[in-house]
């Protein structure tokens, strides 16, 4: 989860474009173009050059016809691939002599979206980054789209998300915050600001924090808590929508601006609010097409602190305009201290993640289609890998929320 | 780019032979008879009378103005008097909108989408019909349905959709300097004479891609001598989509109107009567048999409205000074319904504030769902009387009009205002409170002027000028008004210089030079004078307990009048200078202008300032008491929000540039063509011309940023626009044909926001006190929020690059002109380059609208 720097490698077999004439014209019209498989793979800088590969392959997917190709890594200049445009995903297992001798073995994976193939030339950049399976909290649960309102339109906001302890010793969530991207996952602006990029940092546009000292806040091994917007019970309003007056947190706002928008309920703690972009108040995408992020802030973080150190204005091309913009309202925050992310977009509209590849390589989608009518009522849910030594759920966090999450409807 | 522009004026260029050779061949078989010289009062050689002008043609008085006749508008075959503006120099065909408000924009860049910040110019333009001003100024109709406002006129002038031009005789389009008879104005003035004399019968039925429009008019003799007597009855019904019947614009216009004549030796006298009804039906709804849980939403206006004016008229019929007395009067009253009713779903429990009045109030909560119904009545009267008079001086050298009239009027609304149940409000989160209109005190307005016409002959040479001045107040008003007994002096000034005849191969050339200026004044509305209160609703305690029985909130309210005693009238000083060359039935005429107004209306922020108590029912035990906390027994903290909340102020500026032109051929005679050639350039600048007060909506560490920061930078954009459209219309008596290709070319459009950077000059403390903002201010983290950030890009200029628009109109007469077809296709062809800005292909898109239309005359 660190942000790496990174030294350029040339790994495997080191094929120029000259070497590289293989079958471009065929006398056969039925045959397949193909191209050789060319990768300018980045190590993470931590990673000793005398390292061994132990396994690990690099699957290709072509994005429009779906195929799939895989290889076995090192790359072997037989290796070629058809015209496309290709999802690439590596996986690998290294071993390394460590500095007291003995041997290091470490898990990396890579990612790398939309490359095009097209020529002998073509190439694609891998940046490996150290996947780290061992995690500790995590959303458990994330529901954002609400349960249908009385008119039948839109979602109710008994949005909620939880929060799980992922390990077999106790857990505090004193400090820990619950942050929004403020670049949703179906963009296509280009960000022109080098602090902005998803792979530097990652820009929040709310961060609401969980009260405590440090140790206030427990959650049991295998546990979660529920984090909602108005701590009600919603089907006393509208039958079929969840009781929340069990939650743990509600995110409560203040309006000053105009009308008074939110409830207050006193049983419930209120959720430290640091920062928001809205006047009103916060409502977490119903489209759920941002990413989210939990976060450790270092120790002594205090919010004026941060709101002074980590403004994110940036610079954007607007992709329907050409126009070169700014956006504002919205933080930076450093890699280092965010303990689980999640990318959520609808599968149609995805087109770069918010969060670093190394954070989450892929995206949970609640729908193919962009407001499909049919996600309301429809959830997040992490799930179960396996079940730990005392018996605890271990729930699936590889960086990976396509695989990590799956959707269930909330009843 | 440059290859671009180029190729498309190629494009262009070779596509107009084609046209030429098409309107010239079908024309050729027909003999050249028709077209004569001939010359008028003043030397001018023009085309005679029976020759038809299918365009708008540049006026020969002094200021710039442009004629549309009814041939005009047979030819344009309009549904509203929204059509005509494409004749004026800088107009280009649009396709009707019949779902929103079309306002007036004149010497106005094309691409200025309307924003509410500067509408000034549109409600600065009057519109007189038959000597009466059309006055809206205490309409009030207004929702609080954001999907709906572009259907509200209130503050925005004349609403071209609801006026037929199937009565009209002739309209006047004064671009330039009015004359002093004319107020209530900033912009222009648009001078409607309704048609007058005996007539068959007429009809016309048309029908276009969106609406149905059908006209009775006949111009009745009346027993007796000179006694006359027009009526008109005209009917549209326009779908804004043709696929949906559920939303629809309807208008139904009825007028008779009387001219009776008496003369003797000395004294002509006419007695002007007319009776005039106007039905505008506005519809918009759901099927409820196609939502979900068949809710509903629903609109619909209105509006009736009926105005007798009468109007008096003795001319002298001899020589001397005296030459005229009028007297006019009118009476309006129209009954405007709004109608709105709509299923209201919140997502969320949402507290539902209702007190009328100023305090701490207990609320409860607004349901999950229920159906909002809002009746929005207004009633506005409007009652206007003038007296003018003209008298003349003369002698060999000068002839010398001077005309006075004083004017009064008063505008009153009547009606009941919005009316629905404050606790199932049309929109969840409604922070304003109902309101009879009838509450709005009535508004009177006192106005007189005085202008001299000379003409004055200096050998062959003749100037015109025409000079006056008119005083306006409002009254009525509040002592704290500056407004009140404030008297406005609008003095105008326009003169022409005709130059001595050249002649030229034995013909003259006639050329004369105009200019003039003047300042134009338009008072506020009631809609500005009397705003609604604002209602701002503070919690104090928000405990929505588990138990329903313990749940209770509070909040203060504040009642505030926004009402802006320091509104003054928006003024605009104009100038502009003209050049006009005739020779032999060819004219040209250009036009430089310059127009300023600093004090357009537009809602600004101000401060206020909200002290109210937050109180802390951690320590409360409801399950003890038995009961929710009441905010006596709790502790408090007070607290002081201040907020940024709009009111009307003048802080809009509007600067108006550009050249417009026309060149009208005469008709050649083989092919009985004539070219019409029109247009402008156009520079708008649009900006505040007032500091801003802005707060960033954002919210820091659990509260809302109480900062306010002062801007004294312009918030504001340059729009440009260059076109010119090419007419050529061939008119075939003998065959009843005519027949226009149009071409219009939009050279470009471009917008470009006017730098700013950003900071502030001064900022507001939480504390309500106000300090310079210093390069040590930026090192704050909080007050680091006020700077607003702009991007270098965001002050490029954005040009959109030419498009070419071919329009073909077409009207035939049968049977001694008793029956006419005619019909119209706009962008028949177009040309409009894809382009690209940043590296972004931007395609558009053109596609065609056509109508057709019979007319009857029996």
């Amino acid at each position: 989860m660190k942000l790496y720097l990174m030294k350029n490698l040339v790994m495997g077999l080191a094929l120029t474009s000259s070497l590289a004439v293989i079958t471009t014209s065929c006398s056969d019209d039925d045959s397949i173009t193909t191209y050789p498989v060319v990768i300018n793979q980045n190590i993470p800088s931590e990673l000793p050059s005398n390292y061994t590969i132990l396994s690990g392959s690099v699957k290709y997917t072509e994005l429009n016809s779906g195929r799939q190709l895989e290889f076995t890594l090192p790359i072997s200049s037989d290796n070629e691939i058809p015209a496309g445009t290709y999802d690439i995903e590596g996986q690998m297992a290294v071993k390394y002599a460590g500095s007291n001798g003995a041997d290091i073995e470490k898990s990396l994976r890579a990612v790398a979206r939309q490359v095009v193939i097209n020529d002998d030339n073509s190439n694609a950049a891998l940046n490996w980054f150290f996947f780290n399976p061992e995690n500790t909290l995590v959303f458990g649960e994330i529901y954002f789209t609400g349960t249908l309102n009385a008119k039948g339109t839109s979602g109710l906001y008994d949005t909620y998300l939880t929060i799980y302890n992922n390990t077999d010793e106790v857990q505090y969530a004193d400090g820990l915050a619950i942050v929004e991207s403020k670049f949703t996952n179906a963009s296509t602006d280009q960000i022109l600001t080098a602090a902005n990029d998803p792979e530097a940092n990652f820009t929040a546009q709310a961060i609401y924090v969980i009260p405590g000292s440090g140790n206030e806040v427990k959650i049991e091994p295998g546990k979660s808590i529920k984090i909602v917007d108005q701590a009600i019970d919603w089907n006393q309003q509208v039958p079929g929508a969840l009781n929340h007056t069990d939650a743990d947190f509600e995110w409560y706002d203040e309006t000053t601006s105009s009308s008074v928008k939110d409830t207050d309920n006193p049983s419930v703690k209120n959720l430290d609010k640091w920062f928001s972009y809205s006047a009103t108040i916060w409502l977490p995408s119903n489209q759920c097409n941002r990413s989210y992020a939990l976060v450790r802030f270092p120790e002594g973080m205090t919010a004026e602190k941060f709101l002074a150190e980590n403004i994110g204005d940036y610079e954007y091309i607007n992709a329907a305009t050409g126009k070169k913009m700014n956006g504002t309202k919205c933080y930076l925050i450093n890699y280092d201290w965010i303990i689980d992310g999640v990318n959520l977009c609808p599968t149609e509209k995805w087109t770069s993640g918010a969060l670093s590849a190394a954070c989450d390589m892929s995206y949970a989608a609640i729908s193919e289609k962009n407001s499909d009518k049919n996600r309301f009522g429809k959830k997040f849910t992490r799930k179960i890998t396996g079940v730990s030594a005392d018996g605890n759920n271990v729930l699936m966090d590889t960086n990976d929320s396509a695989s990590d999450f799956e959707v269930t409807s909330v009843k | 780019m440059t290859c671009n522009r180029f190729c498309h004026i190629l494009s262009v260029l070779a596509i107009l032979p084609f046209t030429l050779c098409f309107t010239a061949s079908a024309a050729e078989k027909e003999p050249n008879d028709s077209v004569h010289a001939a010359k008028d009062s003043i030397g001018n050689s023009s085309i005679s009378l029976s020759e038809v002008v299918v365009t708008a043609q540049e006026s020969r008085k002094p200021t710039s103005a442009s004629i549309i006749d009814t041939a005009a508008m047979r030819h344009l075959q309009p549904s509203s008097f929204s059509d005509l503006m494409s004749l004026l120099p800088g107009g280009i065909t649009k396709d009707p909108d019949m779902a929103s408000v079309n306002i007036i924009a004149l010497r106005q860049a094309s691409n200025i989408t309307p924003a509410d910040d500067y509408l000034t110019s549109a409600l600065g333009t009057s519109f007189v019909i038959d000597g009466v001003p059309v006055n809206n100024s205490s309409q009030l109709q207004t929702t609080s349905d954001t999907n709906q406002s572009g259907r509200i006129p209130v503050g925005k002038g004349v609403d071209m959709r609801t006026i037929s031009t199937d009565d009209i005789e002739k309209i006047e389009v004064v671009r330039g300097i009015p004359s002093v008879e004319y107020g209530e104005l900033t912009s222009g003035l648009v001078n409607i004479t309704r048609k007058r004399g005996i007539s068959r019968l007429e009809a016309r039925f048309k029908a276009d891609t969106q609406s149905q429009l059908i006209y009775i008019g006949k111009g009745i003799g009346m027993p007796g001598e000179n006694w006359v007597l027009n009526t008109g009855f005209d009917y549209l019904n326009s779908k804004i989509d043709p696929r949906n019947s559920r939303e629809n614009f309807k208008r139904i216009s009825v007028s008779a109107r009387s001219n009776k004549r008496w003369a003797n030796e000395s004294i002509a006298t006419e007695w002007n009567s007319a009776l005039t009804y106007r039905g505008t039906f506005e519809h918009d709804d759901n099927d409820p048999d196609l939502t979900i849980n068949n809710t509903v939403d629903y609109f619909s206006t209105q509006n009736h409205s009926i105005s007798w004016n009468n109007t008096v008229a003795i001319t002298a019929m001899t020589g001397s000074a005296f030459r005229s007395l009028n007297i006019t009067a009118g009476i309006n009253y129209s009954d405007e319904r709004l109608r709105q009713k709509k299923h209201v779903s919140p997502s969320r429990i949402l507290p539902l504030p209702v007190s009328m009045t100023p305090g701490s109030n207990y609320v409860g909560y607004l349901p999950m769902l229920y159906l909002a119904e809002l009746d929005v009545i207004g009633k506005p009267f409007t009652s206007f009387a003038k007296i003018s008079s003209a008298f003349r001086f003369m002698n060999h050298t000068l002839v010398d009009n001077i005309k006075a009239g004083i004017e009064w009027n008063m505008n009153k609304n009547y009606g009941a205002g919005q009316v629905y149940d404050i606790e199932r409000p049309l929109s969840a989160g409604n922070n304003s409170r109902p309101r009879a209109y009838s509450d709005v005190p009535a508004m009177h307005q006192l106005s007189a002027y005085v202008e001299n016409d000379a003409r004055i002959f200096a050998g062959d040479n003749t100037f015109l000028i025409v000079a006056g001045v008119r005083g306006t107040s409002l009254l009525n008003l509040d002592s704290r008004f500056v407004l009140h007994g404030k008297v406005y002096l609008d003095p105008r000034f326009n003169a022409t210089w005709r130059f001595p005849k050249v002649y030229l191969k034995d013909y003259p050339v006639s050329w004369e030079i105009s200019g003039g200026c003047g300042w134009h004044t338009k008072m506020p509305v009631a809609a500005f004078l009397y705003p609604d209160k604002l209602y701002s609703d503070f919690e104090q305690l928000n405990y929505y307990h588990n138990n329903p029985d313990y749940r209770t909130m509070n909040v203060m309210t504040f009642v505030d009048d926004m009402t802006n005693y320091n509104l003054k009238a928006a003024r605009n000083f104009k100038w502009e200078i003209r050049g006009d060359i005739s020779y032999r039935g060819n004219r040209i005429s250009v036009t430089y202008f310059r127009e300023n107004m600093n004090d357009g209306f537009r809602y600004s922020g101000i401060v206020k300032r909200y002290t109210y108590n937050r109180y802390d029912a951690s320590g409360f035990n409801p399950e003890a008491a038995d009961r929710a906390p009441v905010i006596e027994e709790l502790p408090y903290t007070e607290t002081t929000s201040q907020n940024v909340r709009t009111m009307i102020t003048n802080g809009s500026s509007t600067k108006k540039e550009g050249i417009e032109y026309t060149f009208q051929s005469r008709r050649f005679p083989r092919t009985h063509t004539r070219i019409t050639v029109s247009g402008a350039y156009f520079k708008t600048t649009n900006n505040n011309s007032q500091p801003l007060w802005y707060k960033p909506s954002i919210i820091v560490d659990n509260k809302e940023m109480q900062y306010i920061g002062l801007y004294d930078d312009t918030d504001g954009s340059i729009y440009r626009s260059f076109n010119t459209n090419i007419m050529f219309d061939t008119d075939i008596p003998s065959l009843n044909l005519n027949f226009s290709l149009t071409v219009e070319n939009m050279w470009f459009t471009s917008r470009q926001t006017l730098w700013r950077d950003g900071i502030p000059t001064h900022y507001m403390a939480p504390d309500g006190n106000i300090h310079p903002y210093t390069a040590e201010s930026q090192k704050d983290p909080y007050l680091l929020q006020l700077i607003r950030n702009f991007s270098s890009g965001a002050f490029d200029r954005l040009t959109v690059p030419a498009e070419s628009n071919f329009n073909l109109k077409a009207t035939k007469q049968f049977w001694n002109n008793r029956i006419g077809i005619a019909l119209y296709v706009n962008r028949i062809f177009s040309i409009h380059p894809d382009y690209k800005r940043y590296g972004v292909t931007i395609r558009r898109y053109s596609s065609p609208y056509f109508g057709m239309e019979l007319n009857f005359k029996i």
